[in-house]
């Protein structure tokens, strides 16, 4: 754990954090997410990054007003303790309702297709376990583990060839046949893979060089929306209409294209491999809902067993009887729209600013 | 955090032994038969027969593979049926080549099969699927003497390779993808057997959607093939009308395909279609029969033309064909598709590509004659 100096995080991690928190499960169904507007899809990826980036403005706007505090005291700033601490509750349950569906759908994934005798309750605790380690480290050694997670993945990219080589190249040329609000619908379903250069929000107070933190987190989404763009246009050259629609993870199946001479079935090490960036991505939820914890009961001091508290309560949620129906809400439904509210409560706690603001001229013009 | 360290410990250990018997846990390698080829031969409208051959590596046993069938509805009962009848436990894990006999194919379909090993994550993609003349358990319990066992065998000779690149060598997914693409259909090797001890490629099935409805000669399939994909083609024989100083009507040729390229150009209206095929083919010749001196440039120049005009021939009777049939294992209407996008359905394509107006060029290049005149 670096207990140095609180300023800790140079412009490559940066980098490396944002796109790991956004490269998860995500990249594994993302072609059948945004299937709607079929061979057109490959440019998704493309407009969502446009989008990520303009959002990230008003991110940076806010965070640059509070340099050295992370969302949950800028919220009891802004917003006063009674209604800031409401906010800090969300924000914790979205930490840790990200850090669980990003892991729970990894492991049912791992379940079905690669430990098929086994029931998910030791590869969960052993998953929890590593996940805690990681966490336990701080935000710096969290990053340095994004940046090792992509290392060790990244060049599976490799494996796409086969697909490329085997497909058909028409399909790439955009025809525009689907409707606008099948558009809409691919952007809203494929928008849950973008998700995660907002947790800039919470680790902005150790970045070293604040001034460039804008520049680190466009190429953190721009690399990782590279990766997404190469996936769906990989999809779209090798796949049918209806195995985009049909096929839950087409990641899967472009593995399944690979043939190596010394080795069959590749995409049971891509899975094994893949498990690197959902470490990374739910550790970084993870530190975010144990931070939370920090502001709701100790009033923002760290505490080591707030981790193990969070940590728990996440395995709880999808290991614990709890009735399917009410895990399918929790993560796949609350998850995206927490994502929306993320992106957007920045910028409504710029506009309360901008209010509070307002009248503290207008009270102190009235007082002078 | 040593007290949690050797508290995961226990959990871990606790929950990974458990209390279950570890032989039924997990059966280990050697307890595992691996199905390498299943077939499937019709019975009626509900039940099909599922053979399934698994490599024997004991030597005691005689014979070198195991082979069971059985009647059931689905691919996986055949798997749970058949488990009871051997010492092994049967996983498709390792399934290579699934073939169907042609009265299946013709009658059923081969959708409902493959989409159920689709679904299934332990089944690859890469599996060879290919249609049998006859039944498959007639194919599959075979003694092909001088051949390796019959999983061996199969495999090897689907797989592919230049000298059979005719066939299309259809995995499940290219299957599952031609027939749900909106635009083409599949194709799949054929199979007979010959001479008893051998199994040959012989012709191409052509499938409407999942059904089978013909089958074309290599000769064809080979153009077919060059317009899919540009890939290695095998030797190509040809009959040229001979010269008229010739003592023989025709003369036979076999062309070596160097190399093919392929476009087509399409008007893209679907009301007047109009399909304009380009084939251009690099090749040297390697077998003679006429009496031509082939160092002579203008000879050559002749002798490519007289090429050019028979491919031609053969592209349009090919697609012709498939006009007739009503099917399009190539995949033109992708470049239909590409401008038509906004009320595309395959149906209205195959309507429109029976009504085409097929026009071809091809150019060929003879760039060797070998080592003598």
């Amino acid at each position: 754990m670096d207990k140095g100096n609180f300023k800790k995080l140079n412009g490559y991690h940066i980098v490396f954090l944002t796109q790991s928190t956004m490269l998860g499960i995500g990249l594994f169904s993302l072609p059948n997410d945004i299937s709607n507007v079929g061979y057109n899809q490959w440019l998704i990826p493309i407009v969502l990054g446009i989008v990520a980036n303009l959002s990230l403005l008003p991110i940076i706007s806010l965070c640059k007003k509070f340099p050295s505090e992370n969302l949950f005291k800028i919220n009891e700033k802004i917003l006063g303790k009674m209604i800031g601490k409401v906010a800090n509750v969300f924000l914790f349950l979205y930490g840790i309702i990200s850090a669980t569906s990003v892991s729970q759908s990894y492991i049912r994934l791992v379940q079905t297709v690669v430990l098929p005798d086994y029931t998910i309750t030791a590869t969960s605790i052993s998953f929890f376990f590593v996940l805690t380690c990681i966490v336990h480290g701080g935000i710096k050694s969290l990053a340095r583990f994004c940046m090792f997670a992509i290392f060790i993945t990244s060049w599976l990219i490799i494996y796409l060839h086969w697909a490329f080589q085997a497909g058909n190249w028409l399909h790439l040329i955009p025809t525009f046949e689907v409707s606008g609000q099948q558009w809409f619908d691919a952007l809203l379903n494929g928008s849950v893979a973008m998700f995660g250069y907002g947790l800039l929000l919470f680790y902005y107070p150790y970045i070293i060089n604040q001034k460039k933190a804008f520049l680190y987190t466009s190429i953190g989404i721009w690399t990782a929306v590279f990766f997404y763009v190469l996936v769906s246009i990989a999809s779209v050259v090798y796949f049918s209409p209806w195995q985009l629609d049909n096929l839950l993870y087409p990641v899967l199946n472009l593995f399944q294209a690979v043939q190596l001479t010394f080795v069959e079935r590749i995409e049971t090490l891509g899975i094994a491999l893949w498990i690197f960036l959902i470490l990374s991505t739910s550790s970084v939820y993870l530190w975010v809902a144990k931070k939370g914890v920090d502001a709701l009961l100790s009033k923002h001091k760290n505490r080591t067993w707030h981790l193990y508290f969070v940590s728990f309560l996440s395995w709880f949620l999808f290991a614990g009887p709890i009735p399917f129906r009410v895990q399918v809400v929790l993560f796949d439904e609350w998850r995206s729209f927490y994502g929306y509210g993320l992106v957007l409560f920045p910028i409504f706690l710029l506009i309360v600013l901008k209010i509070r603001g307002k009248k503290k001229n207008e009270k102190e013009a009235f007082t002078s | 955090m040593k007290l949690t360290c050797i508290a995961c410990c226990f959990l871990l250990l606790f929950t990974s032994s458990g209390c279950a018997n570890p032989n039924l846990e997990k059966p280990v390698i050697e307890d595992l038969g691996m199905i390498g080829i299943m077939g499937f031969d019709y019975v009626d409208e509900e039940n099909v027969k599922i053979s399934v051959s698994l490599p024997q590596p004991s030597r005691d046993a005689e014979e070198q593979v195991q082979q069971f069938s059985t009647v059931v509805k689905m691919p996986h009962q055949a798997i749970m049926d058949v488990s009871t009848l051997t010492e092994k436990t049967l996983t498709p894990a390792q399934l290579r080549v699934v073939l169907f006999s042609e009265e299946y194919a013709r009658t059923e379909g081969l959708w409902k099969i493959l989409e159920n090993l689709y679904r299934d994550p332990h089944v690859g993609t890469n599996i060879y699927v290919a249609v049998v003349k006859g039944t498959v358990e007639d194919i599959m319990k075979g003694e092909y003497k001088d051949k390796p066992e019959i999983n061996n065998y199969l495999i090897e000779l689907l797989t592919p390779r230049t000298i059979t690149a005719f066939s299309p060598f259809t995995t499940i997914h290219d299957f599952i993808y031609r027939n749900t693409d909106e635009v083409s259909d599949p194709s799949t090797p054929y199979i007979e057997r010959i001479e008893e001890n051998s199994l040959k490629i012989t012709k191409v099935a052509l499938f409407k959607n999942d059904k089978m409805v013909d089958t074309i000669e290599p000769e064809e399939a080979k153009l077919i093939e060059a317009m899919k994909k540009q890939k290695k083609l095998p030797d190509f024989s040809i009959m040229l009308p001979a010269p008229e100083e010739s003592k023989h009507d025709e003369e036979m040729l076999i062309l070596r395909f160097v190399n093919t390229r392929f476009h087509a150009k399409v008007n893209g209206d679907l009301e007047k279609p109009k399909l304009f095929i380009y084939v251009y083919v690099r090749g040297s010749i390697v077998d003679y029969e006429g009496e031509t001196d082939l160092a002579n440039r203008e000879n050559r120049m002749n002798i490519e033309e007289k090429l050019e005009k028979q491919l031609e021939d053969k592209v349009i009777m090919t697609v012709r064909k498939f006009q007739e049939l009503g099917i399009d294992p190539v995949g033109f209407g992708d470049y239909f598709r590409i401008k038509n996008a906004r009320e595309w359905s395959k149906e209205k394509w195959m309507e429109a590509f029976q009504r085409a107006d097929i026009t071809t060029h091809v150019e060929t290049r003879i760039i060797s004659t070998g080592m003598i005149r």
